[in-house]
């Protein structure tokens, strides 16, 4: 589009803050965002990249009206299609709503009314905007929209509640609402962050099939620089509330102007997924197999007589060397979780043989970790995993508790060496899990693990959570430890850009079966599986990025 | 969803539960030393009629021992017979009916009140557009459940009858005579409802979907009527159910500050008087009810929530996902 005409979002100066909840917010004044100038045009995409705090979505939510109770916009102006939007009321934006802005929300598992079906959700955002449509043109109507975003036999789908889709199927639903009044302008907040790669490949290639078709002005939110860069025309760097930099991709990939963009990008895995190569297996890798895992079928009993029982895993066979990063990778339901808990011991199993450090285990499972000096478990969602009415020195010093190891002082000094060991000051001993940051969350979950001083640990998708540069502190933290400790990792991850930064070996599950099982450089370099190569592909930044970590010129 | 073997299961299941307690029941007023019956109807304060005594003594076979006693109960209580009183020699079928008859009605519109007090509150403590309404709404609950019921009623009927005038304190005048002692239970009860729904609103209205339908351009007084109201609702429906078996099992202290004979009253006066015979009725009859409300409870869950399935312990969220079997 011609650059003289005027842009379909113009932001200037925007400002805003949250209601003050303490009297040090009130002096100091709770802006989120500050003084943030961008614009967009018709049918391009505008990347908003920032960490988590970073105000992108309160940006996002400025510009839709959508902002929660207690913020406001305190300067500054937004030009939505050429009409001022900022300062209007809850009632002079439900015109705009749908027929302007249309908003893709970011965890699609709770965005739609769990006791209503999909088809009259659907329904509901076809007549919001225009009353007088029939129901059963909606309905005629909602049949087209999810058929256009790929939903297979979509007149049986609009029957079908939400707790019946997956999480891919479901983005898509809340994409068809999103577009069903045909807006000039969508926003996408952070929309595959709660999907697997390949899944988020999937909806992203609608969205910009989507974008092309009707013109739409796409704003994306994302933390992934990577996906920014791939996926849109400007990219907005946010860091504190601040707008960093608002330029084109294409210059971008040249040389980011700040110093923050580039180590954001320098987090990205697929930018340098050779970045660990030289802190490689210490000396004491050895060919000693520390994990056995031999042909284990598990299945999970069905829930009424009629269904068949579900199998979770067929005959999964790996060996796990003793100082290595062996890395799982699969996408959701392919079985990964299921092996680790049986591989912990925790779930019972119906086949097989799995042996840890020369311990069998039995097929029954255990009510808990009987050897914890063997093997711990570290959980996906650290907040979940934390008693949120411990403090951090209780957390970390439960296991010793529970080993009856050492008396109070004894105690006290492991729980600081811990501390220490995943680089988390003192000063963070008192404080409960709700009042610590993401990363900080999950140090505290391998503090924990580490003042038993196991030999394996069992990492479940640690950092699927955090941050792109959060992520890549704790990977740092994650190879100091193995250094230090030799320890041996068997890591869960659906992030094969991770993956391949960090492992020596890569098992791909899908859907319970052990496609590819292969030493990381030749899984990488040539997977044989077909799967392992669709979940390769999905990985974002693959095309940007050559081999040595340097940015190609786009 | 609502099969006919899950529904014959939890029928059976329910008998189960009564016979348990009935024998529990039978149990404990035996476990007293002697007879029960007979020494009931042998007190020298009973003011039964020498006939009348004679009578309960046959039809009862005190001369036999409790576990014969058990059984004849038992046969007969499978023809319905609940046997007769042991105060008057009435039958106690007809004796808990008459009960039952004053206390459904007052039930009935005692709790319309509270679903309507406690809704009423929830919504004000949750939408209204001023802080201190919200606060004051909230603040209510407080209020209704630390207000001793027998305190209400009082302050009602000095008001209404006496300063007023409205309705009688003493003569029955049909359904206007209900609506005083309805306010009063549902004072009491509706406090603790409000407080789960205010809970359950103001939870379901921040989660996620909610950011969607205001995109969509759903009226704000549409999201929480189709959406919100329903999702936040869920969690108060155990309360419900035994806020109505609470409602029908009744309540000594209302019935006796209006001077109503219904339920609660009559159980009161029966076990006062240890009428073995229409205190086991009772425990039945109030079993009875706590099963099927329950029953219906776990019905309407499964009704109100696709994601609960019917399983023979209960009802129980889905814990697996169902995925369709299609790509995402």
């Amino acid at each position: 589009m011609a650059d003289d005409i005027a842009p379909l979002l113009e932001v200037t100066g925007l400002s805003v803050a949250y209601a003050a909840r303490s009297r040090r917010e009130r002096r100091e004044g709770a802006d989120v965002v500050h003084g943030v100038s961008l614009s967009l045009r018709h049918g391009e995409t505008l990347a908003l990249v920032g960490e988590s705090g970073s105000g992108k979505s309160t940006i996002a939510r400025a510009v839709s009206g959508l902002l929660p109770a207690g913020a406001r916009v305190t300067g500054g102006r937004v030009r939505l299609d050429g009409r001022v939007v900022s300062g209007l009321s809850a009632r002079e934006w439900r015109p705009l709503r749908g027929r302007t802005v249309g908003y893709v929300p970011q965890d699609p598992l709770s965005s739609l009314d769990p006791l209503q079906r999909v088809g009259a959700q659907i329904v509901e955002a076809v007549r919001a905007v225009d009353r007088r449509t029939s129901r059963d043109a909606a309905r005629r109507r909602a049949i087209e929209l999810l058929d256009r975003v790929g939903i297979p036999d979509p007149e049986a789908r609009l029957r079908s509640y939400p707790h019946e889709l997956s999480g891919g199927q479901l983005q898509r639903v809340l994409i068809a609402i999103a577009i069903a009044a045909d807006p000039v302008f969508l926003i996408a907040d952070e929309p595959t962050s709660a999907l697997d790669v390949t899944v988020q490949k999937r909806i992203l290639d609608l969205l910009d099939d989507l974008r092309r078709e009707h013109g739409l002005g796409v704003l994306f939110i994302t933390h992934d620089l990577a996906l920014a860069y791939e996926r849109s025309d400007h990219v907005a760097v946010l860091r504190g509330g601040v707008l960093l930099e608002h330029r084109a991709v294409a210059h971008m990939l040249l040389a980011p102007e700040h110093e923050y963009t580039a180590r954001l990008l320098a987090d990205v895995p697929a930018s340098a997924p050779h970045k660990y190569a030289q802190r490689g297996a210490p000396s004491a890798s050895t060919d000693e197999t520390i994990v056995l895992v031999r042909d284990v079928h598990k299945a999970f009993p069905p829930r009424t007589p009629r269904e068949r029982p579900v199998v979770a895993l067929e005959s999964v066979s790996l060996d796990v060397r003793a100082g290595s990063v062996h890395a799982i990778v699969g996408e959701s339901g392919s079985g990964k979780t299921t092996l680790a808990r049986i591989v912990a011991g925790l779930s019972p199993f119906s086949r097989g043989e799995v042996v840890v450090r020369g311990r069998a285990l039995s097929p029954a499972g255990a009510r808990f970790n009987a050897h914890p000096e063997d093997l711990l478990l570290v959980y996906q969602n650290a907040l979940a995993a934390l008693d949120p009415r411990f403090t951090v020195e209780r957390i970390v010093a439960e296991p010793l508790e529970l080993a009856h190891a050492g008396g109070r002082a004894e105690r006290r000094r492991r729980v600081r060496e811990a501390l220490d060991s995943v680089a988390l000051p003192h000063a963070l001993l008192h404080r409960r899990p709700i009042e610590l940051s993401g990363g900080q969350r999950q140090r505290v979950a391998l503090a924990r693990s580490m003042v038993l001083a196991p030999r394996v640990l069992v990492l479940d998708e640690p950092t699927s959570a955090l941050d792109v540069s959060v992520q890549s502190r704790i990977v740092e933290l994650l190879f100091d430890l193995r250094r230090e400790r030799e320890l041996t990792y068997l890591f869960i991850s659906h992030d094969l850009g991770l993956v391949r930064q960090i492992a020596d070996h890569v098992s791909v599950l899908q859907n319970g079966v052990l496609v590819e099982s292969a030493p990381a450089a030749a899984l990488f370099d040539a997977p044989r599986h077909e799967y392992t190569r669709r979940l390769l592909d999905a990985v974002p930044g693959q095309g940007l990025f050559d081999g040595h970590g340097e940015a190609r010129s786009a | 969803m609502l099969s006919l073997g899950y529904m014959l299961r939890r029928a059976l299941q329910s008998i189960a539960v009564m016979a348990i307690v009935y024998a529990l029941t039978f149990l404990a007023l035996f476990v007293l030393p002697g007879d029960p019956i007979e020494n009931k109807i042998s007190n020298p304060v009973n003011p039964l009629p020498q006939a009348t005594a004679d009578g309960l003594r046959a039809y009862y076979s005190t001369d036999q021992p409790a576990i014969v006693q058990f059984v004849l109960y038992l046969a007969r209580l499978l023809h319905g017979d609940l046997g007769y009183s042991l105060t008057n020699g009435k039958s106690v079928a007809a004796l808990v009916g008459q009960a039952l008859a004053q206390t459904i009605t007052l039930a009935a519109l005692a709790l319309a009140f509270t679903v309507l007090f406690a809704l009423g509150i929830a919504l004000v403590a949750t939408f209204a557009r001023s802080r201190l309404v919200r606060e004051l709404a909230r603040a209510v609950p407080v209020l209704s459940i630390s207000a001793p019921s027998f305190l209400v009623g009082y302050v009602l009927i000095a008001v209404f009858s006496f300063r007023l005038g409205w309705v009688s304190s003493i003569t029955d005048q049909g359904f206007v005579s209900l609506i005083l002692p309805a306010v009063t239970l549902a004072f009491a009860s509706s406090g603790s409802l409000a407080q789960v729904l205010i809970q359950g609103l103001s939870s379901a209205r921040s989660q996620p979907f909610v950011t969607v339908l205001t995109a969509k351009g759903v009226a704000p007084s549409g999201i929480v009527v189709r959406h919100v109201l329903k999702n936040g609702a869920i969690p108060s429906m155990t309360l419900l159910a035994l806020i109505v078996g609470d409602l029908l099992a009744g309540s000594v202290i209302v019935e006796t500050v209006f001077n109503r004979t219904g339920l609660g009253y009559f159980t009161y006066t029966s076990v006062r008087d240890q009428d073995t015979p229409t205190i086991e009725a009772i425990v039945l009859l109030i079993s009875a009810i706590y099963l099927s409300i329950n029953l219906v409870t776990d019905l309407a869950y499964a009704a109100i929530d696709p994601r609960i399935a019917l399983a023979a312990g209960g009802p129980r969220r889905g814990s697996a996902r169902r995925r369709a079997e299609v790509p995402a």
